[in-house]
Parts: C-alpha cells; structure tokens; sequence
C-alpha cells in the first residue's frame, strides 16, 4: 500500500513540474507576442494618423488582425482589448502631427488553473507620437 | 523519501533507491528542459522589447527641432531636449530612468540590468556623407570610439555601425541608408544568466531615426 501511495506521489510530482514549465512558457509567450503586436500597432498609429478617433481606431483592428494572422500569433483576436486615447492634440477631430496618444492592450492572463492567486488580465501601456500632416490626411 | 524506506521494509532496498533516483533524475532532467526553454524565451523577449522601446523613444525625440532654424529652412534637432523627450518615452513604455549615460530598470523592465547606450546625431551638414560609427563595451560603460566620414552621397550617405564587445569580438550592424539628419542611438544589453550555468544575454541594438519636420 506504502509502495502505492509513493509511486503516486512522485507521478504527481513528475507531471507537475512540466505543467509548471508550460505554465511559465505560455505566460512569457503571449507577454512577448502582446509586447510586439501593441508595439507594432503604435507605430502604425504613429505613421498614419487619421481622420477622427473612430477611424484611427477602426484602423488600428483592422492593421492587429491582420498582423495576428501574419505572424501566426497564438492570441485570440475576440481577448484582446484595445484602448486608444490621445493625451495630446492640436485639432479635436484630426490625428496629426506631434500629437501624443496612449495605446493599452488587455488580454485574459493565460493559465491552465483558474485557483492561482494571480492578476486576472495582463496589459501593456504604449505612448506614441502621430508623425503625418494634417494637409496629408 | 527516506523514511518510506521503514514502511517498505519487505521490500529489498536496492529496488526502492532504484526508483527514487530515476525519477529525481527525471524531475531534474524536466527542470533542465524547463530553464533553457525559458531562458531562449527571456531571451527573445530582452531583443525585440529594448528595440521596441529604442525605436518609439528615439520617434518621440526626433520631433526636438529646432524652431529658430526651421524658419529659415534649416531642419536641426535640439539634442538636449531630444534627450529629454528620449527619457520621458523610456520611462512610460518602459519603466526605464536614466542616470548619466545608462537606463536603469524598474520592476516591471524588460531587462534586470541596466542598459548602456551612446547616442550620436549626424546634423543637417553631414547626412549625406558615408559614416562608420566605432563603439565599445568593455564589460561597464559602452563609449563611442571614433566616427569616420566618408564620400558624399546626394541621395544620402551609409552609416555602418561597428560594435566592439568585452571580448573583442567585431559586430558589424546591418548598414542604413540616411534620408535626413539623423538620430543614432544604440543601447548594449548585458544580462547576466538567471541560472549561472546558462551564457549571458549580451547584444548591441540600434535606432536610427530621421529628424521629423
């Protein structure tokens, strides 16, 4: 009975310290994966602008959803949240020139368990700067 | 481990030690895998995040021109402010502050040790000039050696940065074509191994950006 019990706890802690290694791997993956595609989207804001917080919005889904499938990224387009605000702006409607905006990208935080005492959502904040004349909108 | 050994004590010895050393072996065979998979993750993470961050922070800082210049059709940049404006970007994306000519990280850095960079600007005179940049890491501070120009160029001039690293090994970065004066900086990254039988992440990453007018 003795032999049972220690075969099985050892089987628990064998398989237990993959799963913990998977664990961490699937973490710093999609924090990877939503580090680059938040960046890349700033960029894009960066370079295009746009005519009004709706387009530059709409634009910037269109642009992530196409990068997700570029890349063969892992992260489900339908979790990701994307939140764009300017924090600077020369003209109420237009996104041009030097004006500064906040991007913030929210994911579920990846886990196998639900009962880790963990944050609920993982989030990266990127400020970026629109370089593109109003004339040129 | 050991005391089961009292529980199974019909049991011949060797049989029991057989199992226990197998599956320590395999538990620590498991961690190996689990540490180097990791560790090429962090790895990975560390390049394409300080690139990131040097390329959105030297974005925000090229918009440092010069007023005074500009209304005489001169496109200059301002470096003490385009250092300002530099910071300010490190630190919202990347939590990094800077202290003298290194950015030291925050708790939720990318990198746990401090980054090292030079910078340079190649003004509105000379971008359409060929430049070699030579810089070095001796294993503390990353310095500028010497700039070299070259031949003139109309369409603009190539710049081609060298990287000496602690072990004197050359690394030579992909060669850039200026479209306008230009914003250099090139941080180097040393991190040392979070298990010490794991090689050091050390590597130079470059932007280069265009004034923006």
């Amino acid at each position: 009975m003795g032999q049972v019990i220690t075969v099985f706890l050892q089987v628990m802690v064998l398989l237990l310290v993959p799963m913990g290694i998977l664990q961490v791997h699937t973490v710093v993956q999609t924090h990877n994966e939503l580090l680059e595609v938040s960046a890349a989207a700033t960029k894009y804001i960066s370079n295009h602008g746009g005519r009004g917080d709706a387009e530059v919005l709409g634009k910037v889904r269109a642009f992530m959803s196409q990068e997700l499938a570029e890349k063969s990224l892992t992260l489900s387009e339908e979790e990701l949240i994307i939140h764009i605000q300017r924090s600077r702006a020369a003209d109420p409607v237009l996104w041009s020139h030097e004006d500064e905006f906040v991007l913030q990208a929210e994911l579920p935080f990846p886990l196998f368990v639900s009962w880790l005492p963990v944050e609920k959502t993982m989030r990266v904040v990127r400020h970026g700067t629109v370089n593109m004349m109003d004339y040129d909108l | 481990m050991l005391d089961l050994r009292r529980i199974l004590h019909t049991i011949p010895e060797g049989i029991c030690t057989g199992i226990n050393i197998l599956s320590i072996s395999a538990l620590l065979f498991f961690l190996l895998i689990g540490v180097f998979v990791v560790d090429a993750d962090l790895a990975m993470q560390k390049k394409t995040e300080v690139k990131m961050l040097l390329e959105l922070s030297n974005h925000h800082a090229t918009f440092a021109i010069n007023p005074v210049l500009k209304t005489e059709g001169v496109i200059d940049l301002l470096e003490k402010e385009a250092l300002d404006r530099f910071d300010r970007r490190m630190l919202e994306n990347g939590g990094y502050r800077r202290e003298g000519n290194k950015y030291l990280p925050s708790g939720h850095s990318v990198t746990t040790d401090s980054l090292s960079f030079v910078r340079h600007y190649i003004d509105f005179v000379s971008w359409r000039n060929d430049h070699q940049l030579f810089l070095r890491f001796n294993g503390s501070d990353f310095s500028l050696d010497r700039v070299v120009t070259g031949a003139r160029r109309p369409a603009g001039g190539l710049l081609q940065i060298t990287v000496m690293t602690e072990k004197g090994e050359e690394l030579r970065l992909a060669p850039k074509t200026m479209v306008g004066p230009s914003h250099i900086v090139v941080a180097y990254v040393n991190e040392r191994p979070f298990v010490p039988v794991l090689p050091a992440h050390a590597f130079p990453v470059v932007s280069v950006e265009e004034v923006k007018w």
